[in-house]
């Protein structure tokens, strides 16, 4: 079988705070091979940001660390290489889009110089053809009139103008995998559609891996083929897109699949009863047996772990598998 | 179903006056964030109001709780004129009329209990005598919106997104409104809390016969939520009619657009999706003739010089564009 590209092993990331450590990732493990698509999905305080920022490293410290687990990158443990490694991997082998695209770019620089950046750091070029380049990606993420746009700074593009440089910025090294954290999400849907229809462009022309983290199902199930639900931190399903849409198992994604307005879904919609348990108030058992419609005794006494139900289809939910 | 409409707008503008930062040149520059709108809402009726940002959905909220004046035009609820009030009467006006703020984080006071924040309006408009009268009012607002009395002497910093949401909303609630601006309620939440405060919306609208104009670029919880739908585009309402109609058979490119690039979970990536090109132009510079000629697919010159005005296309359903057909393949599905 053909190694993964990448290869995430029992990921948990840990803080330190006042009240204590807190485990805001807890044992999460994916794969992904070369060109493949897998979108993270989860609400607020999942653990899906964390996760995407554990891949680069940029778990902010001095409080946030990651405890244990691997991340390997064909085959190279990315966690244990010294900090010189990682800097050679950062933006080469796995670049990222941040969510942000009025925050995320430096103001007083020109946008061509801020894509340079990157090409100084990890190509060997001539100025020249790094202008070249430069050009080139910008007019591969659709900016019209890249030759005059190098620049400007960022105050003169658009919202999703700057998305664009964002990605350009993300892809001037020609990077194995891109993690986007929720790339569309400040924009319009308009403007979301653009750059959906972009990343799609990228992957399959440049076979570029990419991991989606974001809120909405709906931009994870127009781009992703497999998709890992988290809640407080740690996965509880994985699936490819079509089996979570027509069969969810985990109590938390239907009830999250069901809580979304349609077509189909006028009436009152369904609520998931009570609220997401702040990391103090998690125990020992699974951190949705109080909201869960589903619960048994064993679910207060330990976290269930996830289990394969079928094919490539894996759920962590005690009341499921006990069935399977 | 009442059919005198509760609140009017009629021909409703609002202009900003940019002056430039330097103090001795005299470029003024003005926008035109709402332009001659009109519309009406009946009682117990919900208008939703979408659009992307900066096409003056919001703005127009402000308006018609005269929160910003408007430029021009009049604002009518039951009948009466409120677009140039004093704040005198402004204030008999302000306890039929409440808003819903977008930000639970930015619109609750830090340094004020629930009960402050609750009884404020009760207090404003003299419905309370004293404390024991307020504190019972108020934690019957809460038990309403599904928080406990219990929290009454807490700070918003204790509560979660979705339960300072409710707290907005009984705040909302608090003077018996007739009508209320409910600007991007559910945007900040996530999914789980959106279906909670959603159905909450729902349910008051239900038992206290209200009506609300809903503004929110989120189309899914529009056709959840509304009976009418406006889609406004650079200050104007391009198209207007019964969410069914706006849904299934949008009648102007930019609703079509609209409706095919929102992804809908659980649908392939083989629907066909017009995908606009280019963005928004500035409201500083919008276009002669129709405004969204410069991202129409169906532009041709007579757009650049004939502003198309708003028609009816189908009964109750209105839309302004010169050349579009009702298109029921790129609908949202």
């Amino acid at each position: 079988m053909k190694p993964y590209l990448l290869s995430v092993k029992n990921l948990s990331i840990d803080f330190d705070t006042s009240d204590g450590i807190i485990r805001v990732v807890d044992g999460v493990e994916f794969n992904l091979n070369a060109g493949e698509c897998i979108g993270i999905v989860g609400e607020s305080g999942s653990g899906k940001s964390m996760t995407s920022l554990a891949l680069l490293r940029l778990i902010p410290g001095p409080h946030g660390k990651i405890s244990t687990g691997s991340i390997e990158l064909d085959g190279k443990d990315i966690n244990q290489i010294p900090v010189q490694e990682m800097r050679s991997i950062r933006g080469k082998e796995i670049a990222m889009v941040f969510q942000e695209p009025m925050s995320s770019l430096n103001p007083v620089m020109t946008i061509g110089d801020q894509i340079e950046e990157a090409l100084l750091l990890h190509e060997t070029l001539e100025k020249t053809a790094r202008k070249q380049r430069v050009i080139e990606i910008l007019r591969l993420v659709g900016i019209p009139n890249p030759t005059e746009r190098l620049g400007s700074y960022p105050h003169e593009f658009s919202g999703g103008m700057r998305q664009r440089v964002m990605i350009a910025m993300a892809l001037s090294c020609n990077p194995k995998i891109l993690v986007a954290d929720e790339p569309t999400t400040a924009l319009d849907v308009t403007i979301q559609a653009q750059v959906l229809d972009l990343l799609k462009k990228l992957r399959k022309e440049f076979n570029t891996a990419i991991i989606l983290i974001s809120h909405d199902f709906g931009v994870i199930s127009d781009i992703a083929d497999r998709v890992f639900v988290m809640y407080c931190g740690r996965i509880v399903e994985t699936a490819t897109i079509d089996t979570i849409f027509s069969s969810p198992a985990h109590p938390y994604t239907e009830g999250l699949l069901k809580s979304i307005p349609s077509k189909n879904n006028l009436g009152r919609l369904y609520q998931i009863p009570g609220q997401v348990p702040s990391p103090s108030e998690r125990g020992k058992g699974c951190d949705f047996f109080d909201r869960c419609t589903k619960q048994m005794t064993k679910c207060s006494q330990s976290k269930p772990h996830l289990e394969t139900i079928n094919g490539t289809h894996a759920v962590a939910c005690f009341a499921i598998n006990n069935q399977a | 179903m009442n059919s005198r409409p509760l609140i009017e707008v009629q021909d409703l503008s609002k202009s900003f006056l940019l002056r430039s930062p330097l103090s001795w040149v005299s470029n003024k520059k003005t926008i035109k964030a709402v332009n001659n709108i009109n519309f009406s809402i009946k009682t117990k009726e919900t208008l939703a109001l979408v659009g992307e940002s900066g096409c003056g959905k919001s703005t127009t909220g402000k308006l018609l709780l005269r929160l910003d004046q408007p430029t021009s035009g009049r604002i009518l609820f039951e009948g009466k004129d409120f677009a140039r009030s004093n704040s005198k009467e402004m204030l008999g006006i302000r306890k039929k009329i409440q808003i819903i703020f977008q930000d639970p984080y930015g619109s609750l006071s830090p340094r004020r209990n629930i009960l402050q924040i609750i009884a404020e309006p009760l207090i404003a408009h003299g419905l309370v005598s004293n404390l024991t009268d307020q504190k019972e009012k108020v934690s019957a607002l809460l038990k309403k919106v599904g928080l406990s009395p219990d929290h009454m002497s807490r700070y918003p910093k204790e509560f979660s997104g979705g339960q300072r949401q409710r707290i907005g909303i009984a705040r909302a609630i608090a003077v018996e409104p007739a009508f209320i601006v409910a600007d991007e309620p559910v945007s900040a939440l996530d999914v789980s809390v959106q279906a909670q405060i959603v159905n909450l919306l729902q349910e008051l609208q239900e038992e206290k016969e209200l009506s609300y104009l809903f503004i929110s670029h989120d189309l899914r919880v529009v056709r959840h939520i509304a009976h009418r739908v406006a889609v406004m585009y650079l200050g104007e309402i391009i198209e207007e009619g019964p969410k069914d109609q706006i849904f299934n058979s949008p009648y102007h490119p930019y609703t079509q657009a609209l409706m095919s690039a929102a992804p809908e979970p659980g649908t392939t990536s083989d629907k066909k999706r017009i995908i606009l090109k280019g963005d928004v132009p500035s409201p500083m510079s919008i276009p002669s003739g129709c405004p969204f000629r410069t991202r129409c697919p169906l532009a041709q010159n007579i757009c650049e010089i004939e502003k198309p005005i708003l028609k009816e296309v189908f009964p109750t359903q209105y839309a302004a564009c010169h050349f579009s057909k009702p298109n029921p393949i790129t609908s949202f599905n």
